[in-house]
């Protein structure tokens, strides 16, 4: 029969896609949009990690956090965008490795 | 009446600063043509000379109402405080005028002089684009002088001593571009160190032992506490020695310094590199003297030290010879009458050390007039002959120059002590003082100071009869453009002409101790000036028959027989290369002093300064810069760099804090 999910399996997850997250944006070299992406991956496991807790402890806190973490990232996202799209028009691309003026 | 003496103290600086507001003045040189800018400029200079020549000119007519009220119209000594400076507890400065018989003299030396000069000056510097700031520097100096002699007490005394220097040096480096005159105008200024600096020593000990700088004070515990303060000792290198000789040691190193005597003398012949009215008015007639007002001035204090007066005396004989026998072989009319003024001073220090106060500051005025006198008259030489100084190339000047040639002829009868010319009085009473010091010990000062009369005659006359008489020995293109100079330079040289001729006779009083009204002390012990009134014929017409020789000799040699003195310095080579070379004093200096100090100070520089001082810093500088080299290899700036680095350091941090958290 089924597994009964439990608070483990839920932050199992959430810690997969957090080290999903970090690992796309070391190894990554060569995108900017996929940095955001794993970004957002990062607060979407944060996210989870929320929403499983106040499930289980049977605390709407956490739900509403969720909301604000998702508005914010949102923002964050929005900004960051710009960023990309100003950097593309002063440089032509956006290659990460090329974004390298403030080297020592 | 009582406000006068601050008056005409202050006048000159008033002109001064009115004549340096003149700069504030917006020149509009740039919108303008040069030719307008030069009329602005000559519409300020007439104004700075007119604020500086009318301000000293007024303060001249006081000095004399002053002296004048004070010695015909028996008016008593003054005091006018006008402002505290200094409140330190018990020690006080307070700045004012003392007007007594002493300072009222030296007030009518300095504002004649100067008025004198002021007027001179815009003749003889009129082609000088910058002689705005000669007038400014005049006036200024003026202020300083009478501040100096005016002050009741020895610190504002020692401000105008250092202002006198001040002006001295930026009038004798007036002409900046010549570098002989900065070097000159340098050489005065650190020579006068050295002697202020142990004229300040002195004056430390004397606050220290009196607690006061204040004349009255000094001079009213030297009288209460005479023995007290003659036993009183400090300890000098392990030594004990008066306190009081010590002390009057100093400041007359101080004053030899100023004075030019023997030692500290080699700053004056330079000095001639300035304009020749700064020459008579500062370096002949006024700033010079300043160490002899101040020895005067100090008299109770020196009358209680009579080892120091002895020096003083030793050392003015032997500035009057020496500056006499090195005044017979210079070929620059102005160096002869600065190695002059040199020997004079010497007199007038001799007249000191054997405590003939009055007769000293007697001379002083005396020479002011006929000094000044000559100075101005070489001046007016000079300027006709388009600043030839040479007296070897000049020579029968007296039928284009017949006013000059007057008044060197009475400057030089005055010089040499002919009656009943100024000089007359007052050294016959310097040399009958030292004749007849008790007890006999200064006659071999009386003897070199009639031989160096003789000389003076001689060095006196040789410039006057180089210059004016005989054949002339230069351009004949200069010859025949030298002309006679104008009234505005001639004017000012016969109130001093009249000084030289007049002075002694009129001012004779000045010779006598009561005449002073207390302002001269002088111990009873070793009164040589009422000694003097006894001197034998001898010793009487000695000095004045000695001169007559010099004079006739001067005529024949310089006159009469011009190729003698060639043959003369021939066969008395050495004494005459010695003569020639100011004895050497100078390359004794420059061996002994100059040059060790420019080795140390190169060795200083390179080891101590570039290498020890520099390298510490430079030191710092590099190691910094060393270190963020190695820094700034970490920046990358590689943002997967930065991130891994983020990222390690959240394991890191948090693997820290689990590890705390568990165990």
């Amino acid at each position: 029969m089924f597994y009964s999910i439990t608070l483990t399996h839920i932050l199992t997850l959430s810690s997969v896609l957090l080290v999903l997250g970090l690992v796309g944006i070391v190894l990554n070299r060569r995108n900017i949009i996929a940095i955001l992406m794993c970004l957002e991956l990062i607060l979407l496991s944060a996210n989870i990690n929320l929403v499983a807790t106040s499930h289980f402890r049977a605390d709407l806190a956490g739900h509403i956090f969720t909301f604000f973490i998702l508005t914010v990232a949102a923002a964050e996202l929005a900004i960051g965008l710009a960023i990309v799209t100003l950097f593309f028009r002063n440089r032509g691309d956006i290659e990460i490795d090329s974004a390298d003026r403030m080297r020592g | 009446m009582t406000h006068l003496p601050t008056i005409l103290i202050l006048l000159p600086l008033l002109g001064a600063l009115a004549g340096a507001l003149t700069y504030l003045w917006p020149t509009g040189a740039k919108r303008r043509s040069n030719i307008r800018t030069l009329e602005h400029s000559n519409i300020r200079d007439t104004i700075a000379m007119a604020t500086t020549t009318g301000s000293v000119v007024l303060a001249a007519v006081l000095a004399w109402t002053v002296f004048l009220s004070l010695w015909l119209g028996g008016g008593a000594a003054s005091h006018v405080d006008w402002f505290t400076w200094l409140n330190a507890g018990p020690w006080q400065v307070t700045f004012g005028a003392l007007t007594d018989k002493l300072s009222a003299t030296m007030y009518v030396v300095v504002a004649t002089v100067s008025a004198c000069v002021h007027v001179y000056s815009i003749g003889y510097m009129h082609e000088d684009a910058s002689r705005r700031r000669f007038f400014i520097y005049l006036s200024a100096f003026t202020f300083a002088m009478l501040m100096l002699v005016s002050a009741p007490n020895l610190v504002q005394m020692f401000l105008g001593w250092e202002g006198v220097g001040v002006c001295s040096y930026l009038l004798i480096g007036f002409w900046h571009h010549k570098e002989s005159a900065n070097a000159a105008a340098m050489k005065a200024f650190i020579v006068n160190r050295v002697a202020d600096a142990a004229m300040l020593v002195g004056l430390f000990l004397l606050l220290q032992t009196f607690g006061s700088l204040t004349y009255g004070d000094i001079f009213g515990q030297l009288g209460a506490n005479t023995a007290a303060l003659m036993n009183a000792v400090t300890p000098l290198f392990g030594y004990e020695v008066s306190t009081l000789s010590l002390a009057a040691l100093l400041i007359f190193v101080g004053a030899m310094g100023k004075s030019a005597q023997f030692g500290l003398h080699t700053w004056l012949p330079d000095a001639m590199e300035g304009p020749t009215p700064v020459s008579a008015l500062i370096h002949a007639a006024t700033m010079v003297t300043a160490g002899v007002f101040l020895l005067c001035r100090l008299s109770p204090l020196y009358e209680l030290t009579p080892d120091v007066l002895h020096i003083v005396a030793y050392v003015g004989a032997l500035t009057a010879i020496f500056a006499a026998t090195v005044g017979l072989t210079q070929t620059d009319i102005k160096r002869v009458i600065a190695y002059s003024t040199c020997s004079q001073l010497g007199y007038m220090f001799f007249a000191i050390g054997v405590s003939a106060y009055p007769a000293a500051m007697f001379h002083l005025t005396t020479h002011a007039f006929f000094k000044a006198l000559l100075f101005l008259g070489a001046g007016s030489v000079i300027h006709a002959m388009h600043h030839e100084q040479n007296i070897f190339r000049m020579g029968g000047l007296k039928t284009v120059l017949p006013i000059t040639y007057v008044c060197m002829w009475l400057g030089s009868l005055a010089l040499a002590g002919i009656p009943p010319f100024a000089g007359f009085f007052s050294k016959d009473l310097i040399l009958e003082s030292a004749f007849m010091a008790p007890g006999g010990w200064a006659q071999p000062v009386y003897y070199v100071g009639a031989l160096a009369a003789m000389l003076t005659a001689i060095y006196g006359f040789r410039i006057v009869f180089m210059a004016f008489e005989g054949a002339f020995m230069g351009d004949e293109k200069v010859r025949s453009h030298a002309h006679e100079s104008p009234w505005v330079i001639l004017g000012p040289m016969m109130p001093l002409a009249a000084g030289a001729v007049l002075a002694g006779l009129l001012l004779s009083p000045m010779g006598t101790l009561e005449w002073w009204q207390g302002a001269i002390v002088i111990s009873h012990h070793h009164d040589a000036l009422h000694a003097a009134h006894h001197t034998p014929a001898y010793a009487k017409y000695a000095p004045l028959l000695l001169a007559i020789c010099g004079i006739a000799a001067a005529w024949y040699l310089f006159a009469e027989y011009r190729n003698i003195p060639r043959k003369l310095a021939s066969v008395l080579a050495i004494p005459y290369a010695i003569s020639l070379n100011k004895w050497y004093v100078d390359e004794l200096y420059d061996l002994a002093v100059v040059r060790p100090t420019r080795v140390l100070a190169g060795w200083l520089y390179r080891f101590v300064d570039q290498e020890g001082i520099d390298g510490l810093v430079n030191g710092a500088a590099d190691a910094t810069k060393q270190a963020g080299q190695a820094l700034r290899q970490t920046q990358t700036g590689h943002v997967a760099h930065y991130a891994f680095a983020m990222v390690m350091a959240l394991v890191v941090g948090l693997g820290l804090l689990l590890w705390r958290v568990m165990g």
